[in-house]
């Protein structure tokens, strides 16, 4: 009896503690991804952001930004100095299933506006990317040209390239397995309309290249 | 049947004294703060976690864990199911307002509750308006802060008052610290490290997370030159005696 009383023990502890070791805690729902190789070499990927679907919360110097929405939440007034933006948004791949969460910051700096993206996907890790130029003034400018800041929303679809080679759209770091990557990037904005409460309606496509170093 | 009880009777004792085992945990890797490095060039941010000092915060919203805004979607996705948004202010020593950072953090493939402790994977998305962006890098063992949170008041109704630090950072930099890239602006080119430890001033009811929850991100930026310089990197590793 006794004995039975020590294995029973033993196989408790072992069992909880082989749990504890062995159960992947970590893992993350995987879907399959949707990578292609490039015609010059390297992987190739490209995200989806659905507006105003997927848009989860803006922070935004409104003064300063002239399309935050209204239901940003406002930077306070001693970092009010600079423009500023950042945006997140639930990431789908380009079959259109969110597989993780994508983070925008813009920013003012001393050598002009400059974007930074990070792109996280649960399963897989984090690519960090960036570029520079103008690009809330560069998209404000396209929906003025064509009249999209009215209220109306318009009946055909434009296209805003914002990161282009000349601004440099460049791959900064990756963590798991984007770690030690390199390569490039671009972002078009498909914008089909303004919607009653004058959030854009449309699609934001980040076509990714990187090379494993 | 007596058999079958001093079978149970055993089992469950034995997984008792595993679940205690695990509740000091005491192989679980801990956060070196005395790596923690200070000087020139180095700055304390300080976030609130709930309060107005937060713009917000979302996850997969399971019972009893709040969000806010109230208008803010959860991530209720299944990709999304381990991971939480937040978007803080940080804050200087004294309390003025210096930057806007964006932390994702995930449950780690790296968590192992008899050996490493509940791991996130954090990224954190700096942003200094006027100046640049920076990211951050860090792994960090959570287990202390849900061990004195969730087990002992939650479960345990052990509600404690004073004030208590929970370093979190264990890597993945070499000494246990986490790792800064620059991306955009006067931070472009610059790389360092960071710890992070988290705080609460006493735990009554399992409610006031995650509101109650204060944070301190210490970053230490380095030049371009400097860093290149000070980077260790495996073949110097292994190249030294």
């Amino acid at each position: 009896m006794r004995s039975s009383f020590v294995i029973a023990f033993v196989v408790g502890f072992a069992g909880v503690l082989a749990a504890a070791y062995f159960v992947p805690w970590g893992a993350h729902a995987r879907i399959l991804s949707k990578t292609s190789v490039a015609m010059n070499g390297g992987r190739e990927e490209t995200f989806q952001i659905f507006l105003p679907a997927d848009r989860i919360v803006e922070v935004a110097d409104g003064e300063r930004f002239p399309l935050a929405l209204d239901s940003a939440l406002r930077v306070p007034a001693e970092l009010a100095t600079a423009a500023f933006v950042a945006e997140h948004f639930k990431l789908r791949d380009i079959d259109g299933t969110v597989i993780g969460l994508a983070t925008r910051h813009w920013t003012a700096t001393p050598t002009g506006m400059q974007s930074v993206w990070a792109v996280n996907i649960p399963s897989r890790g984090t690519l960090v990317l960036a570029a520079e130029g103008d690009v809330p003034g560069q998209l404000a400018a396209a929906l003025v040209r064509t009249g999209e800041t009215s209220e109306q929303a318009r009946a055909e679809e434009i296209e805003v390239a914002l990161a282009r080679d000349t601004s440099e759209p460049r791959v900064v770091v990756g963590t798991e397995e984007f770690q030690g990557v390199t390569g490039h990037y671009s972002e078009t904005w498909h914008i089909s309309g303004l919607n009653e409460r004058g959030e854009l309606q449309g699609t934001i496509v980040l076509s990714t290249v990187v090379n494993q170093t | 049947m007596r058999l079958l009880i001093v079978w149970l009777g055993g089992f469950v004792l034995g997984a008792l004294a595993a679940a205690v085992t695990l509740y000091f945990d005491p192989l679980a890797a801990q956060s070196d703060v005395a790596s923690e490095a200070v000087g020139e060039g180095t700055q304390n941010l300080h976030y609130a976690v709930g309060g107005s000092d937060a713009f917000a915060l979302t996850h997969a919203a399971p019972p009893g864990l709040k969000t806010h805004p109230a208008s803010v979607p959860t991530l209720f996705e299944a990709a999304l199911a381990k991971t939480a948004l937040g978007v803080f202010l940080l804050t200087d020593d004294v309390g003025v307002g210096v930057a806007v950072a964006t932390r994702i953090s995930k449950l780690s493939n790296q968590t192992n509750p008899l050996t490493k402790g509940i791991v996130l994977a954090d990224d954190w998305i700096v942003s200094v308006p006027g100046s640049g962006t920076y990211v951050v890098e860090q792994q960090s063992n959570v287990w202390p802060l849900l061990r004195d949170t969730v087990v002992d008041v939650g479960l345990l109704k052990r509600a404690w008052s004073d004030h208590r630090e929970f370093p979190v950072t264990i890597g993945p930099g070499i000494g246990g610290q986490a790792l800064v890239t620059g991306a955009s602006g006067i931070y472009r080119d610059v790389g360092g490290t960071a710890v992070e430890r988290m705080s609460l001033d006493g735990f009554m009811a399992l409610g006031q997370l995650p509101d109650a929850l204060a944070g301190t991100l210490t970053v230490t930026l380095q030049a371009p030159s400097a860093a290149e310089a000070t980077e260790p990197t495996l073949s110097a590793a292994e190249d030294s005696p």
